[in-house]
């Protein structure tokens, strides 16, 4: 309806002016008629001016509508949300276990432990100091927690009391679980001397020999089962480094034009190994097999997790900027940006395990607090 | 004079597009309303200390009575939906209650529990809990016969079990069924219960006559928990979650005749054989609203926005003066919970 009116009255402007100019040509030849015709285009720059003005407000409100009712692509529905009601600050990462999904709350000095069929906050660990990296042991049922003033936090997987804690020279953070070792690797460090990957046992709680100094800070990093070997994101290196259990040896994949990799992720059976980067925003693809960066696709900003979902062969960026990337891999050499789903302010840090009881598909967005909201688990649903 | 003209129109544009932009914002806020809707929201009534997740609610048809099963903190919400307002809130032996079923001849509601496989039964006016009926695990859905005057209980992983409601004795026979039952439906003018078997993507048909059991593989959409039925016209409605589709399938043959895009998240949907709608709530924040051209067409026609989360709902055709979609809406960091009434519209 509004575009359309300032359009017929725009038209019905012309025809007047023909008829009136023709009966003021017959009478007043001279300044009368351009006098008019200065005031009648005056009148329809002005008209025209107010068309222009609209349409773009137009041409958003309809996009917005749109994308409300049917966007063309939704592999990622959001379909809930667990309000963590007093959390206050910047999330980490989060970890799953017995129907259970822990979040690092890092700004808040809290673990949060949400009830995923109940939708709920069940349980809140305190007194941990800037949380990081959460692992579950299902087998020792035990929580790890890592702090980045450098301790590891052992809680009981059940009343979440406080078991034991170990020391990590220059802080603890990102945390992987081997279930076939019942062994916990610590991402550890902070400078070229004491930056490792090192290990604990779940069952005794008792860190191991096994170590590997990498030189220098690590971030993500991940685990093959299939293989001997951790991938590690070293930005200060601007490095992959690779390091083989078995052999010891450490082998280094350089990050051509790319810098701040802190997210990864593995995709074992295509020998994939995905790496987001913050300057400038990529996700890198790189062959295990050869060490190869194969493409570096533009990606979201400020990202600090990042997941492949082995059933639908796709990557889910989530990105600080409020948007998660997903990626669909047609083959292991190509790869399609499916969808940006916009998310909110600082949903930086995401939990995704596969499915979970009762075929139940979901992705988790750490939403901080912010603006009077307070902070949410929001809950994803991932379509076909 | 044309200057005047352009600019009032230009403010008046603006204006409108000012609002439905708001509007638009503010979806996850309050719903909108369009009176052309066939669901038309006319109360909220708010529970804003409920936290976690909604399951299954049941209405009293006499009373208006509607009671909500809350999984996630334990607990059935009881409301009052005439005069708008929550009236008490039963607590007493209930862990991960998943489904409450409302029994008119006594006036009583079962609440069955994820958490210790038992069903619980109160007196549905002073919430004493009367009686216990234990089934080995996940208790689940519940169905009441009023003939046979049976609650069918689905548990496990699984069957569908029963219990007498005058006895609340365990009736032997249980329907073993290989996979956790989700919604099911009774027939009442046959013998047949139809059974969604979520995890392995089959429909179960439990004859309780002849006990046979037949399954119906779903080939083209899976994953399906909530489940309508139409008897007159032999059809069966599933809203498969993968992928998201609406199924209509013929009650004699066990075939697919119809599929439509649906909900994303679905876990209640419900059959208004006055309109030939069909109602199905899901996650996403929508309610999709299906017509029924005849038995073997199908239309969706709205697509009504609702709240994130708000995945189960209950439809129990004519109570008192209304004809009402109750839709459980959870809590969220900016609202606390609420039960949405939608009055269904030609």
């Amino acid at each position: 309806m509004c575009p359309t009116r300032p359009v017929y009255r725009q038209r019905d402007v012309v025809s007047d002016q023909t008829r009136l100019q023709g009966k003021h040509m017959k009478r007043f030849l001279t300044a009368a008629l351009v006098a008019f015709a200065v005031i009648l285009l005056s009148a329809l720059l002005s008209a025209q001016q107010g068309t222009e003005k609209i349409s773009p407000t137009k041409t958003v409100a309809k996009e917005v509508s749109e994308s409300a009712t049917e966007p063309a692509q939704r592999p990622l529905v959001l379909s809930g949300s667990v309000p963590m009601d007093g959390v206050q600050g910047r999330f980490d990462h989060f970890a799953s276990g017995k129907g259970r999904v822990f979040i690092s709350a890092l700004g808040n000095n809290t673990v949060e432990v949400i009830n995923l069929f109940g939708g709920i906050v069940e349980h809140t660990i305190t007194g941990v100091t800037n949380p990081q990296g959460v692992a579950f042991s299902p087998e020792a049922n035990k929580l790890f927690v890592a702090s980045a003033q450098g301790k590891l936090y052992v809680y009981d997987g059940d009343s979440f009391n406080l078991i034991t804690t170990l020391n990590f020279e220059g802080g603890a953070d990102n945390l992987r679980y081997d279930a076939a070792t019942k062994r916990v690797y610590v991402g550890c460090g902070d400078d070229e001397k004491n930056g490792a990957i090192a290990a604990v046992d779940a069952m005794t709680n008792q860190r191991l020999d096994e170590e590997y100094k990498i030189g220098g800070e690590p971030e993500s990093f991940q685990l093959e089962k299939s293989g001997p070997n951790i991938y590690v994101n070293i930005p200060d290196l601007r490095q992959v480094a690779v390091i083989n259990r078995q052999t010891k040896r450490i082998t280094r994949w350089p990050l051509t034009g790319l810098r701040l990799n802190f997210p990864m992720t593995l995709d074992e059976a295509d020998h994939r190994l995905f790496v987001g980067t913050r300057e400038p925003a990529r996700l890198a693809v790189f062959d295990t097999t050869s060490g190869h960066m194969i493409v570096a696709l533009p990606s979201a900003e400020d990202t600090d997790d990042l997941y492949y979902d082995a059933e639908h062969k796709r990557v889910y960026v989530p990105g600080g900027e409020g948007v998660i990337y997903v990626f669909q891999m047609n083959d292991p050499d190509h790869y399609r940006l499916l969808a940006k789903i916009p998310t909110a302010l600082g949903g930086r840090t995401a939990g995704y395990f596969g499915r979970l009881g009762k075929g139940m598909h979901r992705f988790f967005l750490a939403v901080p607090a912010a603006g009077g909201q307070s902070a949410e688990m929001r809950i994803y649903t991932i379509q076909e | 004079m044309f200057k005047m003209t352009g600019k009032k129109s230009g403010a008046a544009c603006l204006a409108v597009l000012f609002l439905s932009s708001a509007t638009v914002g503010a979806q996850e806020q309050a719903p909108s309303n369009d009176e052309f809707a066939p669901l038309v929201l006319v109360r909220i009534i708010p529970m804003p200390d409920v936290q976690g997740r909604f399951d299954h609610m049941a209405v009293d048809n006499k009373t208006g009575r509607l009671y909500a099963a809350v999984y996630g903190n334990d607990s059935v919400q009881v409301l009052e939906t005439q005069r708008g307002k929550r009236v008490h809130i039963i607590n007493e032996g209930l862990t991960k209650p998943q489904m409450v079923a409302y029994l008119p001849d006594s006036n009583r509601i079962v609440v069955s529990n994820e958490g210790d496989g038992s069903c619980k039964i109160f007196d549905a006016d002073t919430y004493k809990l009367l009686d216990t009926v234990k089934f080995a695990d996940d208790a689940d859905q519940l169905r009441y016969d009023p003939i046979t005057k049976r609650v069918y209980v689905g548990y496990g992983d699984g069957a569908i079990g029963m219990f007498d409601a005058t006895t609340d004795k365990r009736i032997a026979g249980d329907f073993e069924l290989g996979a956790h039952p989700e919604s099911f439906q009774l027939e009442e003018k046959g013998s047949r219960i139809f059974v969604n078997l979520a995890s392995i993507s089959q429909i179960a048909v439990i004859d309780r006559k002849t006990r046979k059991i037949e399954k119906w593989k779903l080939e083209e959409a899976g994953t399906n928990f909530p489940m309508a039925l139409d008897e007159e016209h032999h059809r069966l409605f599933v809203a498969a979650r993968r992928p998201a589709r609406l199924l209509v399938l013929d009650t004699d043959t066990g075939k697919v005749i119809a599929s439509l895009p649906g909900a994303a998240d679905t876990d209640d949907m419900a059959y208004d054989p006055t309109r030939k709608r069909i109602y199905v709530p899901s996650g996403e924040g929508f309610i999709f609203v299906y017509q029924q051209i005849d038995a073997d067409r199908y239309e969706r026609i709205a697509k009504i926005p609702s709240a994130i989360g708000a995945r189960t709902s209950a439809y129990y055709g004519q109570v008192g003066k209304h004809n009402s979609l109750y839709l459980a809406v959870p809590g969220r960091s900016n609202r606390g919970a609420e039960l949405w009434i939608y009055e269904t519209r030609d």
